[in-house]
């Protein structure tokens, strides 16, 4: 059995469906017991040209995970001659974690992006259990804290600037009070025209103090 | 006698004759030439997939012969060949199809779909111990909102067409679709079209017992079979 404690060593990632698109946000500590291993990990991959994927849990099983999604999605649009839709990208990953059940990714996983139908966002567990999330979500050990801001200020078709700035909200909480979670932010807007990473600038501009 | 020229390159394992030619790929493709005729037609409404069944029995149970079938919701084909190797192929057909669903979620492109099944026949021209497919397919359905109708052959070419036709009847089918053509056409029309067709290929030697129809269009959506009294109606119009 994989225990929910095992993929959520630390880290604190969030996903909000906005009116036009969706934002993916998480900080940048990776930790080795109570040694912060790294101060800017990354956490969150392009998978896609409109398709992000936030990792928390095991650094190595996510790096190949997003790697083998990346491939995936390139082999699937130039065979096909379309993009990979993210209900596909999301369904292929649940498959790939699920074939690994007995020897599992230690991963909890966020799949979002914009695609023909419109803004998506998927949450996917290490052994391929997978939900569509309408408005908010967040993973690993700071999610208790970016839930409770999320749960108090997300407000269905919000906009951009307002998902943005609740995402760094959310993330400034789990920050402050979970210990696996901490050093800067990482935030991804992902719209019909483009994929987005926020400069250092942009996220302190809008932090709260 | 085998023609001196031409000897060893026509055995089991295809391998290249000295002027550049496959005799087992040209032998299987003379089985299609020799099948069935079956016709494929795009039109705004939709697409349709018409065969004769050829029967030459009056003992023969007509509904036991299947060259239409249908492979998921949005896709049917129509084959002309061997019939047996037609089924293996339309099982490989319908299990891509699935394949796709539980891989991606998604319904698998008419587009997709006819590339698999031409890169699986290809590997039949190019790897020992096997011989080539004896069939060709007109492969239809409907993908983004888009009709598609493909042909593939036991090559592994795959053609996208607006209106085809396979199996005996081919040369004559293709001169009336030349000349009478046309896209803006309902999907009732297009049927009048390829009944006229087969009537021409197989020089009027069809019945509601020989004709088989399977239709997918814009209203319905989905594929599906002609009953015998609607391919009956079809035909009574012809005539």
């Amino acid at each position: 059995m994989v225990e929910q404690s095992d993929t959520m060593k630390g880290t604190t990632t969030v996903g909000i469906v906005f009116e036009s698109g969706v934002v993916l946000a998480s900080e940048k500590r990776a930790t080795m017991g109570y040694l912060i291993s790294n101060k800017t990990a990354k956490k969150i991959y392009q998978v896609a040209p409109r398709i992000g994927l936030t990792t928390a849990g095991g650094v190595g099983d996510a790096q190949q995970l997003a790697r083998l999604m990346t491939v995936e999605a390139n082999l699937y649009e130039i065979r096909r001659g379309k993009r990979i839709s993210v209900q596909a990208a999301s369904t292929l990953l649940s498959n790939v974690l699920h074939g690994n059940r007995m020897y599992p990714f230690y991963v909890q996983l966020l799949i979002g992006g914009v695609d023909e139908t419109g803004p998506v966002l998927f949450s996917v567990d290490a052994v391929g259990g997978s939900g569509r999330e309408d408005g908010i979500v967040a993973t690993g050990s700071g999610s208790p804290m970016a839930y409770g801001v999320l749960e108090d200020r997300y407000v269905s078709g919000m906009d951009e600037k307002s998902a943005v700035e609740l995402a760094i909200r959310a993330l400034r909480s789990a920050i402050k009070r979970d210990a696996g979670s901490g050093e800067g932010m990482a935030v991804v807007v992902i719209t019909p025209d483009s994929y987005r990473e926020l400069t250092d600038e942009e996220i302190s501009v809008l932090t709260p103090n | 006698m085998m023609n001196n020229n031409q000897a060893a390159y026509d055995r089991a394992i295809t391998v290249f004759s000295p002027d550049g030619r496959l005799y087992q790929v040209e032998y299987a493709r003379e089985a299609v030439k020799r099948g069935t005729t079956a016709v494929g037609i795009k039109c705004q409404e939709g697409v349709v997939l018409i065969v004769d069944k050829r029967i030459n029995s009056r003992l023969l149970e007509a509904n036991s012969i299947e060259k239409i079938f249908r492979i998921d919701e949005h896709i049917g084909v129509a084959s002309s060949g061997l019939v047996g190797d037609a089924r293996a192929l339309v099982d490989r057909a319908r299990i891509e199809a699935q394949i796709n669903r539980v891989t991606y979620d998604e319904p698998i492109d008419v587009e997709t779909l006819s590339k698999k099944l031409g890169d699986h026949m290809q590997t039949y021209t190019q790897f020992g111990g096997a011989r080539p497919y004896g069939t060709a397919l007109l492969i239809t359905g409907i993908s983004d909102g888009q009709f598609r109708l493909f042909e593939t052959d036991p090559s592994g070419t795959l053609l996208e067409y607006k209106a085809t036709g396979i199996g005996t009847g081919r040369p004559a089918v293709m001169k009336l679709f030349e000349e009478e053509y046309t896209f803006e056409c309902t999907i009732s029309e297009a049927i009048a079209l390829g009944l006229k067709a087969l009537h021409e290929a197989t020089e009027g030697k069809f019945d509601v017992n020989t004709v088989e129809i399977g239709v997918i269009t814009q209203k319905e959506g989905e594929f599906r079979k002609m009953s015998r009294e609607e391919v009956a109606s079809y035909i009574e119009q012809q005539q």
